[in-house]
This record gives C-alpha cells, structure tokens and sequence, in this order.
C-alpha cells in the first residue's frame, strides 16, 4: 500500500465511527427462505413434503374410484342397450330378414312353451302359473291378429297344420313350421 | 435436522447444503448485518434496493456454497458477493452517471445547516466515489480488486478515491 492509499487521520476516526452492521428488517429471513424454496436451494418443510404425497396418495384414490363409478356405470348402460336391443330388435327392410325373425320367433316361442309346460307339470303349485298361462295365449291371441294383415298370396299357401308330420320338409319349404 | 447455534460456518454451511432450512437461517442471523451494512453503504441510505440487493446475494450464495473453496472466511465472500450485487444495481440504475449528484460534497460546501455527520457525508458522495471508497477504505479491497469488481482500470479507481477523500474531508471541516 503506498502512501496515496493510506486512510488520512482527519477521515479515519469519523469513518471509524461508522456502524459496520445494519440489522435486517423483521421477515427478511423468511422472505430469503422462501425465495430460496422457490428457486429449490432449500427444500420444503416436512410438514410440507407429507401434505404433498397425501395430496397425490388421495388424488391417486380419487381418480380410481371416478374411474371405477364411471367405468360401472358405462358398463351396466352397455347392457341395458344390449337388453333394449334383444328386447326390440332393429326393423328389417327386407322381406327375407323379416320373414327369418318371424321364423326365429315362432321357435323361440313354441321352445319357450315347451319349457314352460314341462315346468308347470313337475311344478303345478308354482304361483305365477297362470300369469305364464295367460301371457302365452295372449301373445297368440296377438299374433292372430297380425295375420290377416298378410298378403293374399301368402294366407292361400298358410296351411295349419296338427303334426309335425304333415309338414314339408326343411329342404323343399319356404316357411318353416313350428 | 437441529442445527446447533455455536456451530461454526463451515458446519453449518455443510447442513445447509445436507437441506437444513435451521442452518440456513443461522447462517443468515449471523452474517447478514454485516453483508447488508456494506450494501447500504454502496448503495446509499436512501436507496430501497438494499433488502432486495441482500435477499439476491444469499440466493447467489446459497447456489455457489458448495463450491466456495473457504480460503477466507465466510463473511467476506458474503460480503464480496453483496458488494457485487450492489454495484451491480448501481451500473443498471445508470447511477454512475449520477456523479453530479449531490455535488455539493465535492465542491466544499455543505449545504445550509451543516449538518452533515459521516454517515450522510458518505451518502452525499457520487456513487462511483463512494462505492471506491468503502470497497478500499472500509473493507479494505485493493484497488485491483476495486477495479477489477467495478470493470474499471486500477488508475480510475485511485483517482476515485482521492476524489472521494478530498470530499470527504471538506464535508466534515
């Protein structure tokens, strides 16, 4: 240090007086550690890093029952659609597709009453019988009165018949009998 | 993590980096008013940065802790760092060109009412001068650190300081 750096006395005792120190205002220490969380030179609090994985454990648990309740309830719809559709099936355009389901209908409602005979006889005391009963003539009843909306053409060729016998065979017949 | 109180820096500079928030905050008690003391003097009493400038230099501190070397103490990298910063807002506030600021310091003549203690007197000085002049004379820098800090040749540096001095000395006659 040469002598044009050497502090003069008539500057050194007023600028020895000079207070080193300046204290900090109250909450720049925490104003300093948030900052440095924000930029990640700290981590967070404990309490902080468990609020965080509670958050994601319970948002995990959240997502999993929505997926489950919208998941079920997509599914129990798909079958009630399903269930609607057998219930109605779509309209045909076609006189073959339309005289296949009446075919397909027919057996299944002959079939069902086969089952349903058996089952009345091994079970006569079964309530609900009668409501068996009464829905099967009146789904004939029902079909009877279809009929005569038919084509001409097609009630001269309708022949009933009493046993399966006298039918015609699968292989020369257009209309399948029962 | 406890962080226990006499625990020397370098201990707790190790905790700080292991992420104890405890470290962290008495490494702040103990070394930020001397890091804001010298803040406030480059910066000047009045200016409003001066927390702003000290929260800035402990980030830097913070992110660079892990490769101080520790070949001086701690403090004084603390305080060179919040020097630094605070020349740094001196450069971007264009106050250097603020040297006609408060000349009267320079020109001898106190304003009416002669109050003017040490304090104010250093205040009063254009920033450049002031920030020579507590960088050598206060903090005891070189003027090579001086200019090399500062981005200005040894020989400015001088010429600052017997500006300031001589100010300096007619403030306080």
């Amino acid at each position: 240090m040469d002598d044009d750096d050497r502090l003069p006395p008539e500057l050194m005792t007023p600028l020895a007086s000079l207070s080193w120190e300046s204290a900090a205002p109250p909450g720049e220490e925490d104003r300093a550690v948030r900052a440095l969380r924000r930029r990640g030179l700290l981590p967070a609090p404990r309490w902080q890093r468990y609020a965080a994985y509670a958050a994601g454990v319970a948002a995990a648990l959240a997502l999993f029952v929505a997926g489950n309740i919208t998941g079920a309830s997509r599914a129990r719809a798909r079958v009630e659609q399903g269930d609607a559709a057998r219930a109605w099936p779509a309209p045909v355009s076609n006189l073959r597709s339309a005289e296949l389901r009446v075919q397909r209908a027919g057996s299944e409602y002959v079939g069902a009453l086969v089952q349903f005979a058996a089952l009345a006889r091994a079970h006569p005391a079964t309530p609900g019988l009668a409501a068996g009963r009464e829905s099967a003539a009146t789904t004939l009843c029902a079909a009877a009165v279809q009929l005569p909306r038919l084509s001409s053409a097609v009630s001269a060729e309708w022949t009933p018949c009493d046993d399966e016998a006298s039918a015609p065979t699968r292989a020369d017949a257009t209309i399948h009998w029962f | 993590m406890k962080a226990p109180p006499d625990a020397s820096d370098r201990a707790l500079a190790r905790q700080y980096l292991d992420g104890s928030e405890a470290a962290f905050r008495l490494l702040y008690r103990r070394h930020t008013p001397r890091m804001r003391g010298v803040v406030l003097r480059l910066l000047g009493h009045n200016a409003h940065e001066v927390d702003d400038v000290v929260q800035e230099s402990w980030l830097r501190a913070c992110a660079a802790l892990d490769r101080f070397r520790w070949e001086s103490t701690l403090c004084t990298w603390l305080c060179g760092i919040g020097a630094h910063a605070a020349l740094e807002v001196l450069r971007r506030n264009e106050r250097w060109a603020g040297d006609a600021a408060l000349e009267f310091v320079a020109d001898g003549a106190p304003p009416p009412g002669d109050g003017l203690d040490v304090a104010r007197a250093l205040d009063a000085l254009p920033p450049r001068q002031r920030a020579v002049m507590v960088l050598h004379d206060l903090e005891g820098y070189t003027h090579d650190e001086i200019a090399a800090l500062m981005g200005i040749v040894p020989g400015t540096s001088k010429s600052q300081l017997t500006h300031a001095r001589h100010a300096m000395r007619s403030a306080l006659r």
